[in-house]
C-alpha cells in the first residue's frame, strides 16, 4: 500500500453485519421531517436568539455527544466539545451566518472540535485559533468528510484491537468516568495496574494512527483547510 | 449513482466496501449532498447511540451560561496519568548506577560511531549531502565520508573521507578552512571552493575545478609537503607516495562519474522509483497511486536525485515537491496528502 493511502478495511457483505438495513421507504417518505423541526428553530432565532440556542442545544445535545466521543473517546470531553460549541454559536451570533440547515453545521463543527481536540491529545501539537465554527464550510473539500469518517472508524479500530482487558479499563475510565479506584475494585486489580493499561492503550491508539498516516492527514487536513 | 441511506448506514458503521466508498465519495462531491449526508448521520447517531449524556444537567448548565457568560464553566482537564517516579526505589539507584557505567563503557568503546557520523554508498548509489554550514558534498558509490557529530564549524570542519567525492566548500565569513583527511596522511585544506577528492587505498586523486586550495602531506617516513593548487590543477598521489602536478587538466569532465545515464524503456514509475532509491538513496513517493503506472521511455542523464527528478517531473507533468530528504511526485492539481 503506498504510504498515503487510505486503509481500506474488510469488505464483508455489508447486510450480514453492522446495523440492520433499513426499510427502503425513504424513497416515498418526504425527507424533511426534522427540517420542519428547523423551520420551527429558524423561527425562534429570529424573535428569540436564546430560545432558539435552546431548542437546538434541545434537540442535537445527545447525538452531537455521541458524534463527538468517536473521536475523543472520552465523555468528558466530548460533552466540552459539544457544550462549548452551542455556547459559541450564541455568543458570537453564528446561528446568523447559517446557510445550510443548523444540523449541517453542528455536526460538521463538531467534528472539527472534536479534531482539533484529539489533535492536541494525541500529537501534544498546539491546537488552532478557533476559527472552526466558520459556518461557510459548506466551501469545503468533501474529501475532508471521507477523511474523518476514515478516522473515526480506525479509532474504533484501535480501540477494539486492545486486548480485552485494556478495552475494559480505558472504555471504563473514557466512557463513565470512573477515577482509576473505581476501576481497580471493580476488576480487582492494582491502581498502578489500572494506570499502566490507560497508559499503553493511549500509546497503542496513537500508534496505530501513526501507523495509519491518520494523524499526519489529520494534521494536513486542519493547516490546509481550517 | 444515488447512494440509499442504508449504504450510508453501513458505511457510517464502517462496514463499506471500498467501491461502497468510493460511490459516496463521489456522492459527496456534489454540494447537495452535503444536507442528505449530515440528515442521515444525525439519523445514524440517534438509532446508534454510543451512550446517552445527562441532557437535563447540561442544559441546565447551558441556560446558566448563557444567562452569564462572563462566568468560565468547570473545565474538565483530564488527569493524564502520571509519568512514573523514577527514583521513588532506592535500590534503582542501584540500577541507574550501574548503567549510567555500562554506558559509559560502552560509550568509550563505541566512541567512534558516537562522535563521529559516517555516511557510505553502496555499490551503484551516490549520495548528495547537505553539510550544516552549507558546504555540499557528492559522494560516489562505494565511497564513504565521516564527520563529527558534535562541534563540526565550531573551530575547524573537518571531514575524512574514503573513496571519490566532490566538495562544494562554502566560503564563511569567520575565513574557517575546511579540511578533508584523504587517507595516506593527505589533506586538503580550502577557503570556499569546488573540487573533488578520491581517496583510495591505493592512490588519491585531487582536482580543483574553483578557488584555491591547500594541501599538506605528511607520509610516516617522509618530509612534510604542502602544495598549493590553482583551478584546473590536478595532483595524484601514486603508490610511491610521490605527488605528481598536472596543470590545466580539462575540467568538463570533471568527476564524471557524478553523471549516470538512465535508460528508461516503458518503464513505469513505480520503476523509476525504486532506481531511484537505490541509485541516490532518496525516497520518491507518489501522492496518488494511479502515477505509479505511468509509463516512460527515454534516456537521462542527472547527476543528482533532483536534477532527475525535476526531469521526469517535466516530462510527465507531474509537480514535484520536497519533504525533508525525500521528494514527492504529485499532479498539478491535487495536494499531496503526506505534507
Amino acid at each position: 500500500m503506498p504510504p498515503n493511502a487510505f486503509p481500506f478495511r474488510r469488505s464483508p457483505d455489508p447486510a450480514s453485519v453492522g446495523p440492520a438495513p433499513l426499510p427502503r421507504s425513504d424513497a416515498e417518505t418526504p425527507v424533511p421531517v426534522t427540517a420542519d423541526h428547523e423551520l420551527f428553530i429558524r423561527n425562534a432565532f429570529t424573535t428569540d436568539p436564546k430560545l432558539g440556542c435552546e431548542l437546538l442545544f434541545r434537540q442535537y445535545f445527545a447525538p452531537l455527544c455521541s458524534h463527538a466521543i468517536r473521536f475523543v473517546y472520552d465523555r468528558q470531553v466530548a460533552e466540552d466539545v459539544v457544550a462549548d460549541l452551542f455556547f459559541t454559536f450564541y455568543q458570537k451570533e453564528l446561528y446568523k451566518q447559517v446557510k445550510g440547515s443548523y444540523r449541517a453545521y453542528l455536526y460538521q463543527a463538531v467534528r472539527n472540535r472534536a479534531y482539533n481536540s484529539l489533535r492536541w491529545e494525541l500529537s501534544r501539537q498546539e491546537t488552532l485559533p478557533d476559527d472552526l465554527d466558520q459556518p461557510d464550510l459548506d466551501a469545503m473539500q468533501p474529501d475532508r468528510l471521507l477523511q474523518q469518517d476514515e478516522l473515526y472508524r480506525a479509532l474504533e479500530q484501535a480501540v477494539q484491537q486492545l486486548s480485552p482487558q485494556r478495552q475494559r479499563v480505558f472504555l471504563l475510565s473514557r466512557f463513565e468516568g470512573k477515577s482509576y479506584k473505581e476501576i481497580a475494585s471493580e476488576m480487582a486489580l492494582s491502581p498502578k495496574t489500572v494506570e499502566n493499561h490507560l497508559l499503553q492503550a493511549i500509546s497503542s491508539v496513537r500508534q496505530f494512527l501513526r501507523q495509519q498516516k491518520l494523524i499526519s492527514v489529520l494534521l494536513l487536513l486542519l493547516t490546509v483547510f481550517a | 449513482m444515488e447512494p440509499t441511506k442504508e449504504l450510508l448506514f453501513t458505511y457510517f458503521a464502517g462496514q463499506a466496501t471500498s467501491v461502497q466508498q468510493k460511490v459516496i465519495g463521489e456522492w459527496l462531491m456534489r454540494p447537495a449532498s452535503r444536507e442528505t449526508y449530515f440528515q442521515w448521520l444525525d439519523e445514524w447517531e440517534r438509532s446508534f447511540p454510543q451512550y446517552a449524556p445527562d441532557l437535563a444537567r447540561h442544559l441546565d448548565q447551558y441556560r446558566q451560561r448563557l444567562d452569564n457568560p462572563a462566568i468560565e464553566p468547570p473545565r474538565f482537564l483530564r488527569s493524564l496519568p502520571e509519568a512514573s517516579r523514577p527514583f521513588g526505589h532506592p535500590g534503582r539507584w542501584l540500577v541507574a548506577a550501574s548503567l549510567a557505567f555500562i554506558l559509559s563503557a560502552g560509550g568509550w568503546i563505541f566512541r567512534k560511531p558516537l562522535l563521529y557520523k559516517t555516511i557510505t554508498t553502496g555499490s551503484y548509489q551516490l549520495r548528495s549531502l547537505d553539510l550544516p554550514d552549507g558546504s555540499t558534498v557528492a559522494l560516489n558509490s562505494n565511497s564513504s565520508l565521516q564527520m563529527p557529530r558534535i562541534g563540526y564549524g565550531w573551530f575547524s570542519r573537518r571531514v575524512s573521507l574514503t573513496g571519490d567525492a566532490v566538495f562544494d566548500v562554502k566560503h564563511l565569513s569567520t575565513h574557517q578552512p575546511f579540511v578533508v583527511q584523504a587517507t595516506n596522511g593527505l589533506e586538503v585544506e580550502v577557503l570556499g571552493t569546488e573540487f573533488s577528492v578520491r581517496s583510495r587505498t591505493s592512490h588519491a586523486e585531487i582536482v580543483l575545478k574553483r578557488g584555491k586550495v591547500n594541501l599538506h602531506y605528511a607520509p610516516v617516513d617522509r618530509a612534510t609537503q604542502n602544495l598549493l593548487m590553482k583551478p584546473g590543477d590536478r595532483v595524484r598521489l601514486d603508490e610511491k607516495g610521490a605527488l605528481q602536478l598536472q596543470k590545466q587538466t580539462d575540467t568538463t569532465r570533471f568527476a564524471h562519474w557524478r553523471y549516470r545515464l538512465f535508460s528508461f524503456n516503458n518503464t513505469s514509475l513505480r520503476d523509476v522509483v525504486n532506481q531511484i532509491r537505490v541509485v541516490f538513496g532518496v525516497d520518491v513517493q507518489l501522492a496518488n497511486p494511479a502515477l505509479a503506472r505511468r509509463k516512460l521511455t527515454g534516456t537521462i542523464r542527472a547527476g543528482s536525485s533532483d536534477e532527475l527528478a525535476e526531469a521526469l517531473a517535466e516530462l510527465l507533468n507531474l509537480k514535484l515537491s520536497h519533504r525533508d530528504q525525500n521528494l514527492i511526485f504529485s499532479t498539478p492539481t491535487e495536494i499531496p496528502i503526506t505534507q
